[in-house]
């Protein structure tokens, strides 16, 4: 348990540090290396950053639009998903993330898995 | 297994961040779109974002200070001018870099650069029709005027000071939605600037179609539906204005019978990308003797494309030299139309002709030789690299002649042979400053400075209103206009030789003008300038019906405040329906209606000629006209498929109000010998028809007919970003020219009391960010006919609450 909340925090700290100086798929990066360093079950490290990443980052856009009235959310919103809805646009933005993030833990995790072994 | 599910998740873990990094399965890149590092989200600029900034920058003298009031408008103070021109460009990079950068692309013919190959078609009008020709061209008399150079060199370094600040992150949207990054400002990209608005304005011509439409009519029939003065002429110089006579010859050239009016030849190709004809304003002035404070009254508003982020950025600059207020374009330096503390100044389109082409003829398929006095002549070739997104360059040749750019050849036209071509001469290459004009303006005292100051104007031609605190009112219609033969230029020209070329241009004293005129008042509307005593031809397209509305207002108006002329600009009065609708009732065969028709007469034959948006007998009437015009012209006028253009809309009018008879009433393609009676008749029912499908879509009220739209710049593309169905009303010809998606673009009354009483509006907000509460902040009080304050701020307001923000620039 300690480990899945360990990963569950230190995976969306990690995309977020490393987003200040990478382009986007650093999430991808978070997740292999939260992945790789933290031994458990290869679904609870998909599960710990998915979930981590997905609250860490749909919390931290909710916080954005919000003080933006979520003006831009709504026409985003309209114009990739034809939904005004702020809180679908808000939702596959961190989805994306939190996938990204859930993936490439489990890759870290069977690299992990596999060098060990080897 | 172990090493089945590590590949297996490395193939998802590729796929899924190559899928959401490029554009190439999606539409857009949504990993790095939506991302809230780095994406749209970055955009999302919150409500009480706090505009203070303490802002150290390299390439200022000395400090400026921003104020920004509540609506976001910028009151600069510098000590330096330059330093003024320094933060307007960087206020115009922050708040609208996109719009700018995308526009002078568009003018240099680069959109290829940005969505790929089909934008080609459009690029190469652009370089064809000689663009960035004329904007170099333009350039060169820029940069040799010490004060335009150093006002240029200026802006462009503020410009830049903020592009090379700019991170990923923080790209306006439309960037990250088009993928791609801007590029550093140079003074050649404000050149292109007033190019593309030069092009807005005076790129109309018909020169093609109305070559079509001699040979298919006949030179009579041609002048019946083509005549520019009509009965119902108001001209911007009022009628009884004496002009000198021209001491030009002005004779056409022996060959003109032969050669130009009886030629036998049709061009079968479109020419795309034509500005719109509507592009266009309003201004009028109202002396001291008018009004109730005792002061002139002077107001405008230009008619353009509404678009969000809006052409227009508000702006107050004041220096040691001058302190004006008004608007500008993010492109180029000043203000463009506004005021300070001595005079208001303002501009409508001329709407003249000066665009003609000349039938050349190439050696070869090379076209690196025309024939022109007699002998094969070089051209000179200029290869147009165009840029295409993801794919390889487009090489185009264009050949320049010696009246200009070759712009339509067998490489763009097809239906064209290999040695037949189109070149063209156009005032826009010119060599000229235009900017020079409101260097001066801004800082123009009286009415001898403002004359001086309009002295440097070339294209696109304007009708430049002017008015001071010391009560002088005037109205110059200023540019350089070519010195033309009767009917010089309506036709495509013989280019083999120099004898019909222009004799050169009309000098400007005599050009049409009225300085405080007996009457009061001076106005225009895009309507010809001048009556049928001025000496010089006049070609253009010109409005007929605004400046009758306005006229009649302004002349039995006195006493007037700002409050009347607020009623003036909003006015939807629809003076042509006036005239047309008696005709059209008078010749209606009710007999021959159903019920339903009956009842869209009634609609019709019960309004009150207001183009409000709640009318029904508004839509009615344009529908019933349009297909009017149709039924009586299209059997004259079309024939396979030969390009024309419709006759202007007093042509119809006037002749049916004079002759029931009219030659083009009966439709050629029947047996029977029609009457006016039978085409109206014909014209509702078919109107019916339409105005049955509005019904029941709910689209019958003149409102929701119109549905006025303010476009995003990449239109249906953008949406979402776009501000549909307002509710105001007005249309073509109306004072209030709001049509669906063009209109006033800026609306200005200025009083010239002291201290001076202004008010303005335009459908935008002072912020380009779709993201930002100020993109779209004064779309609703534009909309409800209502105007802001237009404080000029001095520097013991600094206190005042309203001025909310203060950026301080200074250098590094």
């Amino acid at each position: 348990m300690m480990k899945f909340i360990v990963s569950f925090l230190i995976c969306p700290l990690l995309a977020y540090a490393l987003g200040m100086l990478l382009p986007w798929w650093s999430v991808a990066i978070a997740g292999f290396l939260t992945g790789s360093f933290i031994p458990q079950h290869r679904l609870l490290s998909f599960l710990s950053c998915f979930l981590g990443v997905l609250i860490f980052v749909g919390g931290l856009i909710y916080y954005i639009s919000d003080a933006n009235n979520h003006i831009l959310a709504q026409k985003i919103g309209l114009l990739v998903l034809k939904d005004k809805n702020e809180f679908m646009i808000i939702g596959v933005s961190a989805l994306i993330a939190a996938l990204i993030a859930g993936i490439s833990a489990i890759t870290g995790r069977s690299l992990a898995i596999v060098v060990k072994k080897a | 297994m172990k090493y089945f599910i590590l590949a297996l998740s490395l193939l998802v873990n590729g796929l899924l961040v190559y899928v959401l990094d490029t554009r190439k399965v999606l539409p857009l890149p949504l990993g790095s779109f939506l991302n809230v590092q780095e994406g749209v989200w970055q955009n999302a600029e919150a409500v009480d974002k706090d505009f203070n900034a303490d802002l150290k920058l390299d390439g200022l003298k000395g400090e400026v200070n921003v104020y920004f009031d509540e609506r976001l408008v910028p009151h600069v103070f510098a000590a330096e001018e330059s330093d003024a021109y320094f933060v307007q460009g960087y206020l115009h990079a922050k708040f609208r870099l996109w719009q700018m950068e995308f526009q002078t692309h568009a003018a240099a013919g680069r959109i290829s650069e940005i969505v790929g190959s089909k934008g080609l078609t459009f690029d190469r009008n652009q370089r064809r029709i000689g663009m960035v020709f004329a904007a170099e061209n333009a350039l060169v008399a820029m940069e040799k005027d010490a004060q335009t150079l150093s006002a240029l060199n200026a802006y462009t370094a503020g410009i830049n000071s903020f592009i090379k600040k700019l991170n990923t992150s923080e790209l306006p949207i439309e960037y990250k939605l088009l993928g791609y990054e801007p590029e550093l400002w140079s003074n050649l990209k404000s050149a292109l600037f007033i190019k593309q608005m030069t092009n807005t304005l005076a790129g109309y011509d018909r020169d093609l179609e109305f070559t079509n439409a001699l040979e298919i009519l006949g030179e009579e029939k041609f002048r019946v539906l083509y005549s520019d003065i009509p009965d119902s002429l108001y001209p911007v110089i009022p009628t009884g204005t004496i002009y000198a006579e021209s001491r030009f010859d002005l004779n056409p050239p022996d060959s003109a019978d032969s050669l130009y009016f009886k030629r036998k030849d049709t061009i079968e190709f479109v020419e795309d990308y034509k500005p719109d004809p509507l592009n266009g304003s309003n201004n009028w002035v109202v002396g001291g003797s008018k009004t109730k404070s005792g002061k002139p009254i002077l107001a405008n508003d230009p008619h353009l494309s509404l678009t969000l982020p809006s052409i227009w950025y508000e702006i107050q600059i004041n220096t040691p030299s001058f302190n004006s207020y008004g608007v500008s374009f993010p492109g180029i330096p000043g203000v463009v139309i506004g005021y300070n503390d001595s005079i208001a100044f303002g501009f409508t389109n001329s709407g003249r002709d000066v665009k003609d082409y000349y039938e050349i003829l190439f050696k070869d398929k090379s076209k690196k030789s025309y024939f022109f006095n007699n002998e094969w002549t070089d051209s000179k070739l200029r290869i147009e690299s165009i840029k295409i997104k993801d794919s390889l360059p487009f090489l185009d040749t264009v050949a320049y002649s010696i009246f200009g750019p070759v712009t339509y050849d067998h490489a763009f036209k097809h239906s064209l042979s290999n040695e037949k071509a189109y070149a063209l001469r156009w005032v826009a290459h010119d060599t000229s400053n235009i900017l020079k004009m409101w260097m001066l303006l801004n800082r123009a005292k009286n009415y001898n400075d403002y004359y001086q100051a309009i002295s440097h104007f070339n294209v696109p031609g304007q009708n430049m209103i002017f008015a001071s605190t010391s009560g002088d009112i005037a109205l110059w219609q200023q540019g350089t206009f070519p010195l033309r033969w009767q009917d010089q230029g309506l036709f495509v020209m013989p280019g083999k030789d120099s004898s019909y070329m222009w004799k050169g241009y009309i000098p400007m004293d005599e050009n049409p003008h009225s300085v405080n005129p007996a009457e009061g008042y001076l106005s225009s509307a895009n309507q010809r300038a001048a009556d049928i005593t001025y000496p010089y031809f006049m070609p253009g397209s010109y409005e007929v019906y605004r400046p009758i509305t306005i006229n009649r207002k302004l002349a039995e108006l006195s006493n007037i405040s700002i409050v009347d002329m607020k009623q003036l600009q909003n006015n939807n009065y629809n003076v042509f329906a006036e005239m047309a609708l008696p005709i059209l009732l008078n010749n209606i065969d009710i007999d021959r209606l159903s019920t339903d028709e009956k009842r869209y007469l009634n609609m019709v034959s019960s309004w009150n000629l207001m183009n409000d948006t709640k009318e029904k007998g508004t839509t009615c009437f344009t529908i019933w006209w349009d297909s009017l015009s149709a039924v009586i012209f299209n059997d004259d006028l079309i024939k396979d498929k030969i390009p024309v253009i419709k006759p202007e809309k007093f042509v119809l009018l006037e002749a049916l109000s004079k002759d029931s008879s009219f030659m083009f009433i009966d439709d050629l393609s029947t047996e029977k010998l029609e009457t006016l009676r039978d085409q109206v008749t014909l014209a509702f029912q078919k109107a019916s028809l339409k105005l049955s499908a509005l019904e029941k879509d709910n689209k019958l009220t003149w409102g929701e007919f119109k549905n006025t739209t303010v476009y995003h710049l990449l239109k249906t593309n953008t949406i979402p970003f776009a501000r549909e169905g307002l509710n105001i009303g007005g249309g073509a010809g109306i004072v209030n020219a709001t049509t669906h998606d063009h209109g006033p673009s800026w609306k200005m009354i200025i009083e010239m009391e002291t201290p001076i009483k202004a008010v303005g509006v335009y459908p935008g907000g002072q912020s380009g960010n779709p993201g930002s509460q100020y993109y779209d902040s004064f779309i609703d009080t534009w909309t409800k006919g209502e105007y802001y304050d237009l404080t000029m701020m001095t520097k013991k307001d600094v206190q005042d609450r309203k001025f909310k923000w203060k950026m301080k620039f200074s250098a590094k």
